[in-house]
């Protein structure tokens, strides 16, 4: 097969909220989205997932869609790199990665620079259980270097789990080996001092709580989790606790928490105007993306992308908008003058390795 | 001991508020972190300060805007009660209530929020769009709320279209042509508004040189209006288009309503002798979907008959009756039995579906056509059946009920027993004084028995049962109005 070199110079844009003097000329950003035709189901994933990947570029006043593809693409430091999810090979009948068949665990999660074939994991079917189950497996951010996902899944016989297991991972690691079983791949984890993880697990229980899903005792029982997910004005950590066996099995809980992703791992991400000058004038916003410069804010709603120059910290009529259906941000990355145009040119050209 | 003194802080910070100007300078400070940079800890200190109301409400806001995305509206009713004239706050409690599902009770929060601040006048085209989708005691409104969309979005290229479907729904469809035909001069794809035009000229006889809008529909209209649109062009026959519909439904459909798509697809497939094609969709279903084997077996089998593949055919069939032991299952293997001329098969098949379910839809025509294939149409074997059914089919003491009684008499008619088939539906008129339908089935076979005098009786009492019952079964009106020309013909 012929291998694709995609020889990209990714260009990391320092952040400055000033406005500044001369605005480049050309911004594009590049953002990735479940696919609304199978958000979750395998039956069209044929190996890449069921995502798309748009590349948006703004010129002046003029924004467009420069390329939308149906993969997962982002930028690395070695050049674009797809990401997908490799469901149950579908053989037929009782062996079709349904519930009751015995390759019902056989789910991968890949990493591979475009164009080149992952390297997938061998299915073990010592790791899964041969009374059959129903897994899942779900991404919720992509970075440069880190991706978080969820691994859900259920057996129904012998026995029984209900796991809910959002981890983060490297890029490289499932660049590697991929990901198919629980423990393949070692996720990152926060690092937080004691004392911080106090505060929070403390902001969190309501030991009066009627349900029972954040008294202390349920919290500190269950296997904890984190994840990132876009947030309004920010990526964010999700937290969640899952109890996979005994007697609470299958009960999940989540706790909101002050603690955000750090720079290291989510890159700079801030916004030029706070969310109290945005509210008022999107009150639909779901959440806004400033361009490394400052020089412009996209916000994004239910049904379109607005575009703003904001002036001086004000909000003013949008220059442009985009009608997109509603899907939650998995990855976002600025490319800024010539830049744009090469993602343009690299994506256009790209071809997965499931083509 | 240090993490104890810190979590107390929050506490000492808003019981001191007021006590000086650092105190003030860093509660305002907690009210900027929550309310432009959505800091939840921020916002939960914020909302234990004690502050002017105005600042308590903008507290509450952004702090549910901090939380994620549809999270329960809680804390924006407390808003609501501290100031019931704020705009965000309404707006913010609709899309959490759409978030939902209840778009009833989210429409009326949308409408005030931008009765108070009319620079939302915009989203009226969102509310009148969520108002398209259906919405109880919405009808008085939703014509106003389209010309407050149009006044205030003339040019939202989703306005003429959205006003156009409401017109459609409210049953005004020469203004709903208007609209759409407006919103296509403006934007010659517009799917929506072509989807509308499509609508309307589906129901002439012919499509005719209106097909082209349903092709331009196709692009860029929802998935369910997809089915739906599909689903009327293989009505009309249009296979080719239905095709294309089912097609783009299924790429852009989510996995429950992706599958029914498939599924209708194979059928349209069917149609259009594409029947390999229907296999493929059918096999895939089944491989995926063990469970629903006993519903989709049969149409399966029905797709390899066609497609040629004879023997794998007639596994399949068999496989669906040992899977769904039931009349439907039994008469699709009996007709295939019947179409490779396997008569004594079909007889005995359709024998086991009747003896399953006497009232087996079409089965007792198919197995006297098998009959017929044997070279033996009135073979006395089928009379002695057909009594057998009759005698197991008539309602015992304990099943004197109307509903069983017109079963009975649609059976003796299917038969051709029409003087049994009238004493029964005559019973079942009787049994019942409010039922319609068996009047008009006796009006029916004693119309075919030639006793028009009483075959008018019985249509002109179910008329008086219920007025418009004649008009609404256009073939029993017509032989309500032969049996009529029949009488006055007799006369001198």
């Amino acid at each position: 097969m012929k291998k694709l070199a995609f020889a990209i110079l990714f260009l990391l844009v320092p952040f400055s909220s000033s406005y500044p003097a001369d605005p480049p000329t050309k911004l594009a950003l590049l953002f990735a989205v479940p696919q609304s035709s199978c958000p979750e189901d395998f039956e069209c994933g044929h190996g890449q997932g069921a995502f798309e990947t748009f590349l948006l570029v703004i010129d002046g006043d003029q924004m467009k869609v420069a390329v939308r593809t149906p993969h997962l693409y982002v930028p690395r430091k070695s050049g674009f790199w797809e990401i997908g999810i490799l469901p149950p090979k579908n053989l037929g009948g009782e062996q079709n990665g349904g519930d009751g068949s015995s390759n019902w665990y056989d789910w991968k999660l890949w990493a591979a620079p475009v164009g080149k074939k992952p390297e997938l994991p061998p299915f073990d079917n010592g790791n899964s259980d041969q009374g059959g189950g129903h897994r899942r497996l779900t991404l919720s951010w992509v970075g440069n270097d880190y991706l978080s996902m969820t691994d859900y899944y259920e057996t129904s016989s012998g026995s029984l789990n209900y796991v809910t297991a959002p981890m983060i991972l490297s890029l490289d690691d499932l660049g590697n080996s991929g990901f198919s079983t629980f423990s393949s791949l070692k996720p990152w984890s926060p690092d937080f001092p004691p004392g911080i993880y106090k505060r929070e697990l403390g902001r969190c229980v309501s030991d009066g709580d009627p349900d029972g899903f954040h008294t202390r005792e349920f919290l500190e029982s269950a296997d904890q989790g984190w994840n990132v997910v876009r947030g309004r004005m920010r990526w964010e950590y999700e937290w969640t606790f899952n109890h996979g066996s005994g007697g609470a099995r299958g009960f999940n809980s989540g706790c909101a928490t002050t603690l955000r992703p750090p720079r290291s791992l989510v890159g700079a991400d801030t916004l030029v105007l706070g969310w109290n000058h945005i509210l008022p004038h999107v009150p639909d916003a779901q959440t806004a993306f400033s361009s490394p410069d400052g020089s412009l804010l996209l916000i994004f709603t239910k049904r379109q992308i607005l575009a703003f120059h904001p002036a001086e910290g004000v909000l003013t009529k949008p220059f442009a908008t985009l009608p997109i259906e509603s899907h939650p941000i998995l990855a976002a990355q600025w490319a800024v003058g010539k830049y744009a145009d090469n993602w343009a040119q690299i994506l256009v050209q790209a071809k997965s390795w499931t083509e | 001991m240090l993490f104890l003194i810190l979590a107390a802080v929050p506490a000492l910070r808003a019981q001191t508020i007021s006590s000086g100007p650092k105190a003030a300078a860093a509660a305002s400070e907690t009210v900027r972190a929550c309310v432009e940079q959505l800091d939840i800890l921020s916002c939960e200190r914020a909302e234990k300060l004690r502050l002017p109301p105005k600042e308590k409400v903008e507290v509450l806001i952004y702090k549910y805007s901090a939380g994620p995305i549809c999270t329960p509206e809680l804390v924006l009713d407390k808003a609501i009660k501290l100031d019931p004239q704020n705009a965000l706050a309404y707006f913010l409690k609709a899309e959490a209530i759409l978030c939902t599902g209840n778009r009833d009770a989210a429409i009326p929060l949308y409408i005030k929020a931008i009765e108070l601040n009319p620079e939302w006048k915009p989203y009226y085209v969102d509310v009148g769009l969520l108002m398209n989708l259906g919405c109880a005691g919405c009808d008085s409104i939703v014509l106003k709320t389209w010309q407050l969309a149009l006044e205030s979005s003339p040019d939202d290229p989703r306005v003429l279209a959205g006003y156009g479907n409401a017109l459609l729904i409210q049953k005004k469809p020469n203004e709903a042509q208007a609209a759409f035909r407006k919103a296509l001069e403006r934007n010659p794809s517009d799917a929506s508004a072509a989807f509308g035009l499509c609508q309307i000229y589906l129901g002439a006889p012919n499509l005719g040189p209106y097909r082209q809008l349903c092709e331009t529909a196709i692009p860029g209209i929802s998935d369910s209006e997809l089915g739906s649109l599909a689903y009327q062009l293989e009505q009309k026959k249009d296979y080719s288009l239905a095709e294309r519909a089912y097609r783009r439904a299924i790429a852009i459909s989510t996995r429950d309503s992706r599958k029914s798509n498939l599924l209708n697809l194979a059928a349209v497939f069917l149609y259009e002798n594409k029947a390999g094609e229907a296999v493929k969709i059918y096999r895939d279903y089944l491989a995926t979907n063990p469970d629903d084997a006993g519903m989709w077996m049969d149409p399966y089998a029905n797709a390899l008959e066609q497609s040629g593949e004879i023997k794998k055919a007639e596994e399949e069939y068999l496989r669906a009756i040992d899977l769904h032991y039931e009349c439907g299952t039994l008469s699709g293997l009996g007709g295939f039995y019947d179409r490779q001329k396997r008569y004594g098969e079909a007889v005995q098949i359709f024998e086991k579906a009747l003896r399953e379910n006497w009232d087996c839809p079409y089965v007792l025509l198919q197995l006297r056509e098998a009959f017929a294939g044997l070279g033996t149409p009135h073979h006395p074997e089928l009379t002695e059946f057909e009594n057998k059914l009759v005698a197991a089919a008539r309602p015992g003491p304990e099943v004197q009920n109307s509903d069983r009684y017109h079963r009975f008499a649609r059976f003796l008619q299917e038969l051709g027993r029409l003087e049994d088939a009238a004493l029964a539906y005559r019973k079942a008129a009787d049994l019942d004084t409010n039922e319609v339908p068996p009047l008009g089935g006796l009006g029916w076979v004693l119309h075919d028995l030639g006793r028009h005098k009483e075959a008018v009786a019985a249509f002109e009492e179910a008329e008086r049962r219920q007025s418009g019952y004649l008009n609404s079964a256009p073939e029993v009106k017509r032989r309500y109005e032969e049996s009529l020309a029949a009488l006055k013909d007799k006369k001198p």
